[in-house]
């Protein structure tokens, strides 16, 4: 059987462009990897930058290392997974790297396991950050997701700059430690409840007292360490906080980790928790 | 030898005399202006053919009655048939509904005025799609049968079986017996019509009545009686009622007719008639619109908006799901060389091709059933590609002798020919290739569990104990159409919402995004109110062993989630599917997701109400650490606590109250002993209240003794002393009386200063120093300017940067009673 000749040449042509314009089409549609270029510090760039990052199945990392400088607009807290959330108007040379979604902005997020070693910097300052750049699938703006290091280069960006500037001398901190403590259920079956306590408590001369007010964030993370599950809590004013989970996920071993990080002292404690099908 | 030439040899040597003529007129070598006359030719080509009697051909085509009965019309009618309703109809309700199903279901039983579904369900289509044409079909069967899901989907896969046969004989009218074996077949055994042909969607009823349209159209094309005009007139509105979209029958059915110029046959009774039947088929949209005009308006406000956020390859992508490879190849290279060969039989699937793939591509609502009215186009082009290529291959095909043996004389003539046996070849290999794609189909499990999640809330009695399940605007109905549950949704989706009792809630959008009503606003208030006690958490079908995204991987579900802990729920039931657990039915233990305390103080006592605790649980109420009082909660969650005024006490100090599962609750500002102060030029004046009247009072400020006072017989008192030289924010000025009571004030702020410098001018401002006095500025140890501070204690000086100045300089601004604060930096610039 002969297929003829002109046949199969229109017939290749037009398969050959179909595949071409798929391709094409499927490239343009494609997020642009572009990223701010990493600037060299004495922080080194983080080999696994979503490591303790919630959800990060959300995000898609466009440049694993890189660095920005702008002016802090606004700080604040978020207290649903403890992140701290920086937004900070990118210096002109940045702005190429900016979604249109992004406004003029990019929020460089300080994740709970971070905040022990990140200054937080006053509003209106000038700073340069460095983390992963990321694209955040919901709301479509590239991030810095996680800023694990930052610099706080100028005070107040404004007009008049003030060089010096007296401070309140409060004296040393006082000499305490926490201490933290899990109790949590060793199995529990799919679907059922984990009921978590969390006990913090100061260790300050010799005596230990209930630590009330302390941020913690819980990373449960399966064997090979990816996390699965994040919840950000406080303690109580005795020092005790709770986690009730649902085991909604896959049956497996799983790690319970409690982050703090009170007065810059990162602390964490564990508990392994098996979730079983029955 | 071009591809229609050897179509055309072919045809003339291996089937003989009695195609020949048809073959002759089938395999056009003409310019594309000239392409369109083919279909009207193939009306004298049914004319031409006296030898094709014996096939059928000539009775379908003319419309005259055959003269005897063709067994392999017969036989391949079965085959089409047997097929495609064994795979539609095996084991059709393993699965119970999903959310749109239990809809479309429910409507047909309040059609039925069965079962009293107008708790739940309403006679209109939330999302302007319908006008409850498979509803009223489906309610004449539950008239018959009672309501249950299988009747429900039997409808659905009777009708898609008979599109299968629709599309044969629209496959016969246009090409021949194989072409239309095969994209009967091919319909028959495609993953994706086999999958919606076993739900009780709207999908499989449209696709038939627009098949069966264009059956009607095509025959009065070939040419027929006007009646069959009128027949797709008929049809045209009932597919329209059926689902909206498929008034693109009309644009399809014009563009055909001026292309094949039949617009000349056209008389007025021609349109009259079938117009007039057509409005009469309307009646029912006609009925709902004038009876329900604002309804229908606000949901097409809320509809129309209404977009999915899928790549523009979302349908290819289902077809790829849905189907093989094979089946899939056969589509493409069906539409592939219907495009090449320019063939005017092409013409009517091809543009019902184009004007279905055209709209649903640019339409931004998209569906994964949508595609099914674009199903039998498909197959048509397909069928007729893979006969063209079988008849190439046909002729160099050599039968095995005993291939040649037949039981029946009439049956030997197709065994032996090398056609017939491809064919049947070819329609085993896609039988056997779609055979994954067929069992996947059957044994879609995607509302696993439902059904059964229903009936045990029924069971429990639960019907209104109100259930909120995962839902994108129906699949909450499920557990209401099974268990006769008062059911909500959780989820962002725009569609209105019949809440329990037949009222209808809009969602709010907010700057085109999609709503979350019922994932932030609703699911609280309704577990606060009571009106939600059970959350039921379905998955997704999982893989074995499932993956952690199959369980809880989009932000709905883990909110879901989130929402079940927040609210304490506890695990009531499980129901597994394949052994694993697809249904979660969790019971709310509290009302609030945080729960709240409030007091009241009358006279010496505190009344504590505390409310959203866990149902009974016992509850401990503590002040700064020692426990006060113990409570048990209410079965609403809520608990009223009498206790003494705490004595000493302090406003600072919290009340915290806590459950069983350390729920907590937690309130400051009980009244006690209170102090505030104020500052006077250089003199602090403290008041103090509630203290123990005639009690001796001692002062302090950080560590140092302030003195003794005596509190008035009102528990008042009053005290003033230096504003100190050194002062610290964090330091107290404290009070306490002989009773023990406490009271103190922090806030006294240290004095502070700052300078700007430019061109080696220095500009100095200081706070909180003594008001109305002289500030010295020393740099170096040297006196170098001083400033008059206002009455708020703030200065302002301007002076020259001393030459040799240098960063490490301090420069120190100090008032009369010795306030003072330091700075360094001031350096002189060279």
């Amino acid at each position: 059987m002969r297929m003829p000749s002109r046949r199969l040449i229109v017939l290749a042509g037009v398969l050959l462009a179909l595949i071409v314009a798929t391709g094409a089409f499927a490239l343009t549609r494609l997020p642009t990897r572009a990223a701010p270029p990493w600037v060299a510090n004495v922080a080194g760039c983080r080999g696994t930058p979503m490591d303790h990052v919630h959800n990060p199945t959300r995000l898609v990392v466009m440049g694993r290392c890189s660095t920005m400088s702008g002016t802090v607009k606004s700080v604040q807290l978020v207290a649903a997974y403890d992140d701290l959330k920086i937004t900070i108007v990118p210096d002109s040379h940045l702005r190429r790297y900016l979604k249109k979604a992004n406004n003029g902005v990019v929020v460089a997020d300080i994740i709970a396991t971070d905040q022990a070693s990140v200054v937080i910097p006053p509003v209106d300052s000038h700073v340069t950050a460095w983390g992963s750049w990321v694209l955040d699938k919901a709301s479509k703006t590239t991030q810095l997701l996680p800023a694990y290091h930052l610099n706080v280069d100028r005070l107040h960006a404004g007009s008049s700059v003030i060089i010096g500037q007296s401070s309140e001398k409060h004296g040393p901190p006082p000499r305490r430690e926490l201490q933290l403590s899990i109790t949590a259920p060793s199995r529990v079956r799919v679907g059922d409840r984990i009921d978590v306590t969390i006990q913090a408590r100061w260790l300050q001369d010799r005596l230990l007292k209930p630590a009330s007010q302390v941020r913690l964030f819980a990373e449960m993370a399966a064997k090979n360490g990816v996390g699965v599950r994040w919840k950000a809590t406080m303690t109580h004013t005795n020092g005790l906080a709770y986690l009730h989970l649902v085991a909604i996920q896959v049956p497996a071993v799983y790690t319970l980790t409690i982050y703090a990080a009170p007065s810059q002292q990162p602390v964490s404690a564990t508990a392994v928790i098996e979730i079983t099908k029955t | 030898m071009s591809f229609e030439t050897a179509l055309d040899a072919f045809l003339t040597g291996r089937f003989g005399r009695r195609l020949r003529s048809a073959a002759a007129i089938r395999t056009p070598r003409r310019p594309a202006a000239r392409e369109m006359s083919a279909v009207t030719d193939s009306a004298q080509l049914v004319e031409d053919r006296p030898a094709d009697a014996g096939t059928g051909r000539r009775g379908l085509l003319s419309g005259r009655r055959p003269r005897r009965p063709d067994l392999v019309n017969v036989a391949a009618l079965c085959v089409l048939v047997a097929v495609s309703a064994v795979v539609r109809l095996w084991r059709l309700s393993a699965v119970g509904f999903r959310g749109d199903e239990a809809v479309y279901a429910g409507q047909a039983a309040l059609l039925a005025h069965l079962g009293g579904m107008d708790r739940w369900f309403i006679l209109a289509s939330r999302g302007n799609s319908n006008f409850l044409i498979y509803q009223w079909i489906v309610a004449e069967v539950y008239r018959v049968v009672g309501v249950s899901d299988t009747a429900a989907r039997v409808v659905s896969a009777s009708l898609s079986t008979l599109t299968v046969v629709l599309v044969y004989f629209i496959g016969r009218l246009l090409y021949d017996r194989k072409s239309a074996f095969l994209a009967g077949l091919i319909l028959a055994v495609s993953g994706y019509a086999v999958g919606l042909g076993r739900l009780a969607l709207l999908d499989s009823t449209v696709a038939f009545f627009i098949t069966f349209a264009m059956f009607c159209l095509l025959k009065w094309h070939l040419p027929g009686a006007a009646r069959w005009l009128a027949g797709f007139g008929i049809l045209t509105v009932i597919a329209t009622q059926a689902k909206v979209t498929s008034v693109l029958i009309i644009p399809i059915a014009v563009a055909f007719i001026a292309v094949t110029g039949d617009w000349r046959r056209l008389r007025p009774r021609h349109i009259l008639v079938p117009l007039l039947l057509s409005m009469a088929a309307l009646t029912p949209a006609a009925v709902q619109i004038l009876g329900n005009r604002a309804e229908l308006a606000g949901f097409l406000a809320t509809s129309s908006k209404r977009a999915s956020g899928v790549p523009w390859y979302f349908y290819l992508g289902q077809l790829w799901t849905a189907e093989g490879l094979l089946v899939c190849a056969i589509l493409a290279v069906g539409v592939l060389l219907a495009v090449l060969r320019r063939d005017g039989r092409d013409l009517l699937p091809g543009i019902w091709l184009l004007a279905f793939g055209l709209f649903l591509q640019l339409y931004p609502l998209k569906g994964f059933n949508y595609l099914l009215p674009a199903m039998p186009p498909l197959a048509l082009l397909a069928g007729r590609s893979l006969s063209s290529l079988l008849g190439r291959l046909a002729p160099h095909l050599r039968l095995a002798p005993h291939l040649r043996l037949a039981p029946h004389p009439r049956l030997r003539l197709r065994v032996s020919n090398p056609a017939a046996v491809a064919t049947t070849a070819v329609a085993v290999l896609i039988c056997a290739t779609q055979l994954p794609a067929m069992r996947t189909a059957m044994a879609d499990d995607n509302s696993a569990g439902m059904r059964e999640a229903a009936y045990w809330l029924q069971a429990q009695g639960a019907q209104h104990a109100g259930a909120m399940t995962l839902s994108h605007g129906s699949g909450q109905y499920v557990l209401s159409f099974y268990g006769g549950v008062d059911s909500y949704p959780y989820g962002r989706f725009r569609i209105a919402t019949v809440v329990p009792g037949g009222q209808l809630i809009q969602s709010t959008a907010r700057g085109g995004e999609v709503p979350v009503d019922w994932v932030n606003v609703w699911p609280a208030r309704l577990i606060e109110e009571g009106k939600v006690s059970y959350l039921v958490y379905n998955t997704r079908p999982l893989d074995d062993p499932p993956e952690q995204n199959q369980v809880a991987g989009t932000v709905t579900e883990r909110q879901f989630r989130s929402l079940i802990q927040a609210f304490g729920g506890k695990l009531e039931h499980v129901v597994y599917w394949h052994h694993e657990g697809r249904v979660y039915i969790y019971r709310v233990s509290k009302t609030l997701a945080k729960p709240t305390l409030h007091s009241v103080i009358v006279g010496n006592r505190v009344t504590l109400t505390a409310k959203g605790f866990v149902a009974g649980s016992a509850l401990t109420v503590s002040y700064h650490g020692s426990v006060v009082a113990h409570a048990t909660a209410d079965p609403d969650g809520t608990a009223s606590v009498d206790i003494p005024l705490p004595d000493p006490g302090q406003s600072q100090y919290h009340v915290v109250v806590t459950d069983q599962e350390g729920n907590t609750a937690s309130a400051t500002g009980l009244p006690s002993s209170k102090l505030v102060y104020t500052i006077d030029r250089a003199t602090v004046r403290v008041y103090g209240v509630r203290f123990t009247p005639g009690s001796k009072i001692r002062l302090s400020y950080g560590l140092t003794a302030l003195g003794v006072t005596t509190a008035q017989p009102d528990g008042t008192f009053r005290w003033s002393f230096r504003l100190p030289s050194t002062t610290h924010t964090r330091y107290r000025i404290r009070a306490r009386d002989e009773a023990g009571h406490v009271a103190w004030a922090i806030g006294l702020a240290p004095p502070s200063v700052a300078f700007v410098e430019s061109d080696n001018q220095a500009v100095v401002t200081g706070a909180h120093y003594l008001p109305d006095s002289t500030v010295f500025l020393s740099y170096h140890g040297q006196i170098i300017a001083s400033a008059r501070s206002d009455n708020t204690g703030s200065f302002r000086a301007r002076f020259k940067v001393p030459t040799g100045a240098q960063r490490g300089y301090q420069l120190i601004a100090f008032d009369p009673i010795g306030r003072r604060a330091g700075v360094t930096g001031l350096e002189y610039k060279k």
